[in-house]
């Protein structure tokens, strides 16, 4: 055998080049002892990735999703999360307000309480339970009433997935917003808000089926409710036209 | 524009999956794993302006999670000076079905290697980073690299395969 232990290491880790990857093949060709000690190598790779990949199949803890989520802890108070599409202004720095300003500021608090979302430094709600249930509000609201599954930006955070007619004759939608997946369907104006659960893990590079993405709660509460099969995008975009009622 | 902490919010969400099998090398045990992903999410928020965007997120993520890790360890060394660690003492319990299964042996071989060993083996061998990827994230020469991956794949086909040795 001509080649080093550690030639034939860097060689199964994919770290030569193609010639020399070549001539070692050749040489493993024709000799057993060298072509038994790359098989050893490359199985015990197999091995561990085997081994480790169960963890990251394992269904992600909620901790997890909601540390993402917490806002930084930092002398300063920083705005709560905001959304990508309505930014509040870059934090002022500290200073002594005059009257005026904080007349300004009562003024725009008792607007915000009567407008609720639209305050800047709150962080635009996506649901609202304030009328003893959950509907979608703000950035939610609007994409489960505007976006067909054709209108999807990619990697948008907050996105449509499957659309469907439930058995009582609803219109009914998955939606994923940042680390939550949900199920909204269609009340008067409203997306009543059925479920929400962690939203699984998108697979990079994964070609997207709608639903693909959803937590298996959800998909079994679609299940449940279907009647007849999801809904393709032209029938979401006759749906839209009509106020998402038939 | 997104901000250097949304972006990495964002990014972090798809990679969890991957920090938490890099975690259970460091710590084994899913709760302490868990504990340091956790960790090291709320470091890398707060330093997201250190970040360099167009670098590797899950690179970046995986040296915090290795320096999170070290320090975890002095300071149970500190605490617990007197007593070994809970992973080594491990080994005593199992019964030999447990040992037999395959899974268990994988683990308790890494368990077995010099932290420095296992981490460098799991970035090349598990995570599939090149040398060169776990050289930077480990802030040492490639050299070193390659003589820890040398060392502890010998150690981890004693325990895994003794009788492939002959080749």
């Amino acid at each position: 055998m001509n080649y080093t232990h550690e030639t034939l290491m860097a060689y199964v880790d994919g770290e030569l080049d193609t010639a020399t990857c070549a001539e070692i093949e050749a040489a493993a060709a024709a000799d057993a002892a060298l072509a038994k000690v790359i098989a050893r190598e490359r199985a015990l790779r197999e091995r561990l990735r085997g081994e480790y990949d169960r963890v990251a199949e394992e269904p992600v803890p909620q901790r997890l999703l909601d540390a993402l989520q917490a806002p930084v802890a930092t002398p300063a108070p920083t705005a709560p999360r905001p959304s990508t599409l309505r930014r509040p202004p870059a934090t002022a720095p500290r200073m002594r307000w005059a009257w005026p300003q904080w007349a300004a500021m009562a003024a725009s608090l008792v607007l915000g309480a009567f407008i609720g979302t639209r305050l800047p430094t709150a962080p635009a709600p996506l649901w609202d339970s304030s009328a003893n249930q959950l509907v979608a509000s703000g950035e939610l609201a609007e994409v489960l009433s505007v976006q067909t599954a054709r209108d999807v930006a990619p990697g948008a955070e907050i996105r449509p997935g499957l659309s469907f007619r439930s058995a009582s004759g609803e219109v009914c939608r998955t939606f994923t917003a940042r680390a939550i997946s949900g199920l909204a369907c269609r009340e008067e104006a409203q997306w009543r808000i059925e479920l929400l659960a962690a939203a699984s893990q998108p697979v990079p590079g994964d070609y997207r089926l709608a639903g693909a993405e959803l937590p298996a709660v959800i998909l079994e509460a679609v299940e449940s409710r279907m009647a007849g099969d999801p809904l393709g995008a032209q029938e979401e975009a006759a749906l839209r036209e009509r106020g998402w009622r038939d | 524009m997104i901000n250097p902490e949304d972006a990495i919010r964002e990014g972090l969400v798809a990679l969890l999956p991957r920090l938490r099998r890099f975690g259970r090398v460091l710590a084994r045990n899913q709760h302490d794993a868990d504990d340091l992903v956790q960790m090291a999410i709320e470091r890398a928020l707060k330093r997201a302006a250190q970040f360099q965007p167009g670098s590797r997120l899950d690179h970046w993520m995986m040296g915090i999670m290795r320096n999170a890790w070290i320090d975890e360890l002095r300071a149970r060394q500190r605490k617990f000076a007197l007593f070994a660690p809970e992973e080594a003492g491990e080994k005593i319990g199992e019964t030999p079905m447990e040992a037999i299964s395959s899974t268990m042996d994988v683990q308790d071989a890494m368990a077995q290697l010099p932290e420095d060993q296992r981490i460098t083996i799991a970035l090349v061998l598990v995570e599939g980073l090149s040398y060169r990827e776990a050289a930077a994230v480990l802030d040492v020469p490639i050299g070193t690299v390659t003589s820890r991956l040398a060392r502890g794949r010998a150690a981890l086909q004693a325990m895994l395969d003794p009788e492939g040795a002959a080749g």
